[in-house]
């Protein structure tokens, strides 16, 4: 990169970061919500 | 004798969570799939084939990510802040949902914004910031999004903190042309536009590369907007009977 490799890997690189923090952000809340609605479900059951 | 019609579109069907859950579900794979293949391509124009810069030498590389993430942020903004007076304006819980799902993506593509330009900043200015009006600009839209995101989860009742945060959302749109505008209006460090509606100073294959990656953030915000508000309507909507059916058909993933 021509000595500026610290300013262009440094970008791309905490560009990676970011979307691999969210993509992890999104599953870890999707499968809370899943297993919410999985949870409403059973309370629906052992109430009637 | 009796006679039928053939349904027609209605893009009102899609205006219900129920019905927008599956057709969000099927978007998903396809915008993973292009954002993922037009970053190959993008990548590989950018540092493959675009040719080093005789100004700035390789360190305006910086480019092929930073404007994707500086226009996504503004795009993101004004999208937010339509869907949030939509869901102001007429009620509706998908507008309010969709306005809460971009803006931590929108959050996260100006933090990028302003963190690529800081590094990009350093070799080409000698400082990492500056207060110049584009950067200050762009901080303020990072505290817009920080903000509607923090008003939101302040406020218990959801109809409520949908109804703040669109206020807030709305009235923050006003930052998006001067942020656009600033290199303009006032003398900026930070460059003006290299593209615009009449042409381009930039070089062809260093203009596709920009370009192209800035379909692929494009396609990877939707992505994760799309994903994100598949996650709000379950939360939200975990007692309707079309969810329970869902979950049972084992269609919630």
């Amino acid at each position: 990169m021509g000595g500026y490799g610290l300013y262009v890997w440094g970008s791309f690189g905490m560009v990676a970061a970011i979307v691999l923090v969210e993509v992890w952000q999104l599953r870890a809340r999707r499968l809370a919500a899943v297993a919410e609605v999985v949870r409403e479900i059973a309370r629906g059951r052992g109430a009637g | 004798m009796t006679t039928t019609t053939a349904p027609r579109f209605n893009w009102y069907w899609f205006a219900s969570p129920q019905t927008f859950f599956p057709l969000a579900g099927k978007l998903i794979p396809w915008c993973v799939w292009l954002a993922a293949i037009l970053t190959v391509i993008g990548l590989y124009l950018g540092f493959f084939v675009a040719p080093t810069d005789a100004t700035q030498g390789d360190s305006y590389r910086i480019i092929f990510i930073h404007v994707a993430t500086a226009w996504m942020s503004m795009f993101l903004y004004v999208v937010m802040a339509f869907w949030a007076a939509i869901g102001l304006a007429f009620n509706t819980r998908l507008s309010s949902m969709l306005a809460t799902a971009i803006a931590p993506t929108g959050a996260l593509m100006t933090f990028l914004a302003l963190w690529t330009g800081a590094l990009w900043g350093r070799p080409t200015w000698g400082a990492y910031w500056v207060w110049d009006a584009r950067l200050t600009s762009e901080l303020i839209l990072l505290f817009l999004y920080l903000g509607f995101i923090a008003l939101q989860a302040a406020i218990d009742d959801r109809r409520r903190a949908d109804k703040a945060g669109a206020v807030l959302a709305v009235v923050g749109v006003i930052n998006v042309p001067i942020i656009y505008f600033s290199v303009k209006w006032w003398s900026t460090l930070h460059q003006g536009a290299s593209v615009s509606l009449k042409g381009s100073t930039m070089a062809t294959t260093m203009l596709w590369g920009m370009l192209i990656m800035a379909l692929a953030v494009w396609m990877y915000a939707l992505a994760a907007v799309l994903f994100r508000v598949r996650t709000l309507i379950l939360e939200r909507e975990k007692r309707a009977d079309w969810v329970r059916e869902l979950a049972a058909q084992g269609k919630l993933k």
